[in-house]
């Protein structure tokens, strides 16, 4: 009983939080607004015993991506400031509307699907020892490739995020490296 | 299970390792030796690297063990997957060959470590069949081509048409990714194989229908079919045109095999039914749907476009019409069709792209008008569109016109019921006659106009002016002869049994 409860304590606030995300007019705001949603995520794993997922989910989300949307909110001056134009009410009428029904579309299947018990789930502790050696695997049943293909997206969006970003030397930024 | 170790790992994928080494030795080549080079000088010793390490993958990738089925379940090796991985790394050497003419970025080799990284998400996306894997490598793909898109940076469509590419691309993954975690809830597998079997007698479970719903919308997102192609015109126009010919060729052979595998293998026995008056629910009728808006609204849309970069976006959603029936006839012929559909495309998109770059790069501007008297202006890249167009129209004897065949063949004896997928190929012909029209407007601009006073001669740079000539031979040849290329796949396919 009290684990339904805290069920939906936590989706209601998670809800309420996201709804926060899309409707506030203020781009900080929004951030604040999202780092509720991802705390009460976080929540969320620790209710269904995922603790490692938990801790995970407060270190890299919380503490690294919202932080990290943060910096970027303050660096473009004046955008604490600045109120979002909204779209005009036809257009907000329709959007509403059409996810309405594809939401209804969605809990209508859900809801008429039987799911099986829990207990069908293979019971892993999850503990980081286990979660380790499954990341790190190559045999079946561990992860190593997708561990490393992950590895190469990283250095695609490194070399990226440099070249995008950089100034070049053409647009008056001084030429380019020191080299 | 302890035979397997990193380093049977790493044999089993030597393509993908040499071709990511490959990747690498570009960027700190570039990075540290030919700094101070001019960069023409640059973009031809990093062409000439990353051409060589794909080829070197391409040798390697023909001397492959067959994964043994237990050692790894993420990826499956077999004589089918490598032809894909080596068509793929054909259309890398063709685009890194058609790169060199155009001079969009100072960072060439983060161009061209990206080129190869992007190629590489599409070699891992083509051996996945493990949804963890598949989407993994779909990312990387995925990633990879956003950021080519952007690379033109004082071109302010560039930066936009990636912004539009990356953030409904996002939106797509998302889709893609829910229906994933909806079908690993129902049968708490990630593996197509294994949620195959699971799935055999539960089809039409709404909960499956809805989970197979989103995961065609981030498919069909891939490989830009409508409703989901909006992203296709301003990336198209806005990539820097190598950039574009590499998103229209080589993810698009990836996306339509993934497609493929993701139906063929995974949703097997949820296939439903799409003949006329017969639906029934499952993936065939959604995959219907698809080609229908895609042949009608790319076809009807490519005749309005004055940009030859937005035409070939366009027709390129109408040929992703086409090549869905293949899919939907559900048998060995419709697979066959499917790939040699996509292989041909591939090949005529690079060409086609490639004579829009040179063009491009020459007179500024990818309108019709810069394609007036083009036969006068240079007459080897004249005959070279007029191949790679009319081979996109589907006449014969180039490439495009048995592809058309097959696919339609096998789509109209698909099904034993009366008419079966009969009304999409009538549907489809119709189409056709209508893409005729705008791709022979484009011709008449070429040959029939004369060139305005003081136009300039157009002088391509003789490796990209023998890359076209080569792709051109190769569509007529492969129009000419196409059992070369049906029956190696015939092949592969009976082995890997997809």
């Amino acid at each position: 009983m009290p684990f339904k409860f805290f069920f939906y304590l936590i989706a209601l606030f998670v809800l309420y939080s996201a709804y926060f995300v899309v409707t506030a007019r203020n781009l900080f705001r929004s951030a604040m607004g999202l780092l509720a949603v991802l705390i009460g995520i976080a929540g969320m794993y620790l209710l269904l015993n995922a603790q490692f997922l938990s801790a995970v989910q407060v270190v890299v989300y919380i503490g690294g991506i919202v932080v990290l949307m943060v910096f970027a909110i303050l660096l473009i001056a004046d955008v604490t400031q600045k109120v979002f134009e909204q779209s005009p009410r036809w257009r907000q009428g329709l959007i509403g509307a059409a996810s309405l029904l594809w939401f209804s579309l969605l809990a209508g299947s859900m809801l008429s699907y039987r799911f099986g018990a829990a207990a069908a789930a293979v019971d892993k502790s999850g503990s980081i020892r286990e979660i380790g050696r499954a990341l790190l695997s190559p045999a079946a049943g561990g992860y190593a490739l997708p561990f490393e293909v992950i590895s190469l997206l990283l250095i695609a969006a490194l070399v990226g995020a440099v070249t995008v970003a950089r100034a070049d030397a053409d647009n008056g930024e001084g030429k380019e490296g020191k080299a | 299970m302890n035979t397997v170790n990193y380093l049977g790992l790493l044999r089993l994928l030597a393509p993908e390792t040499v071709l990511t080494i490959t990747g690498l030795i570009v960027l700190f080549f570039d990075a540290g030796v030919m700094r101070r080079q001019s960069i023409p000088r640059r973009q031809q010793v990093a062409a000439f690297l990353l051409s060589a390490g794909a080829m070197l993958a391409i040798g390697w990738s023909r001397h492959y063990s067959l994964a043994d089925p237990n050692s790894t379940s993420m990826l499956v090796i077999d004589p089918l997957t490598q032809l894909m991985k080596q068509v793929i790394l054909f259309l890398t050497i063709f685009t890194a060959l058609v790169s060199l003419e155009s001079k969009f970025t100072p960072h060439v080799g983060e161009y061209f470590a990206l080129l190869a990284l992007a190629t590489l998400g599409m070699m891992f996306l083509v051996s996945s069949v493990d949804l963890l894997m598949l989407f993994v490598s779909l990312e990387l793909t995925s990633l990879s081509l956003y950021i080519l898109t952007a690379f033109q940076k004082d071109k302010l469509e560039s930066s936009e048409a990636a912004l539009k590419y990356f953030l409904l691309g996002g939106v797509s993954a998302a889709f893609l990714l829910f229906g994933m975690s909806w079908v690993y809830g129902l049968t708490g597998e990630t593996n197509l194989i294994r949620i195959a079997g699971q799935l055999r007698d539960r089809a039409t479970d709404p909960v499956l229908l809805a989970a197979m719903v989103m995961m065609l919308i981030g498919l069909g997102f891939k490989i830009a079919a409508a409703p989901f192609h909006l992203w296709a015109p301003d990336v198209y126009q806005g990539a820097p045109t190598p950039s574009a010919a590499l998103i229209a060729s080589g993810s698009k052979v990836a996306g339509f095999f993934v497609l493929a595998r993701m139906t063929l293998a995974g949703l097997a026995g949820a296939e439903g039914s799409g003949v006329w008056n017969g639906f029934a629910p499952g993936w065939v009728p959604v995959l219907a749907v698809l080609a229908v808006l895609s042949m009608t609204l790319g076809n009807l849309a490519a005749i309005a476009q004055t940009r030859v970069k937005r035409l070939l976006a366009y027709s390129a959603i109408a040929h992703a019409g086409y090549m869905l029936p293949a899919l939907m006839a559900h048998n060995t012929m419709g697979t066959i069709a499917l790939l040699y559909y996509v292989t041909t495309y591939a090949l005529t998109m690079v060409g086609a792209f490639g004579v829009v770059a040179v063009v491009e790069q020459q007179t500024g501007s990818d309108a019709y008008d810069a394609f007036t008297g083009l036969s006068r202006r240079s007459p080897a890249l004249a005959v070279c569109l007029l191949v790679f167009l009319l081979s996109l129209a589907g006449l014969p004897p180039f490439a495009g016109f048995f592809a058309k065949f097959y696919v339609f063949t096998a789509a109209a004896s698909a099904s034993t019921r009366s008419l079966g997928l009969l009304w999409l190929v009538i549907l489809a012909l119709a189409m056709s006659v209508v893409s005729l029209y705008y791709y022979l407007q484009l011709l008449k601009q070429a040959f029939a106009v004369d060139p305005p006073a003081g136009a300039k001669i157009i002088r391509p740079l003789p490796a990209t002016l023998f890359t076209l000539v080569f792709l051109a031979l190769l569509v007529l040849l492969l129009g000419a002869l196409p059992h070369l290329l049906v029956n190696k796949l015939q092949a592969a396919l009976v082995v890997s049994g997809l």
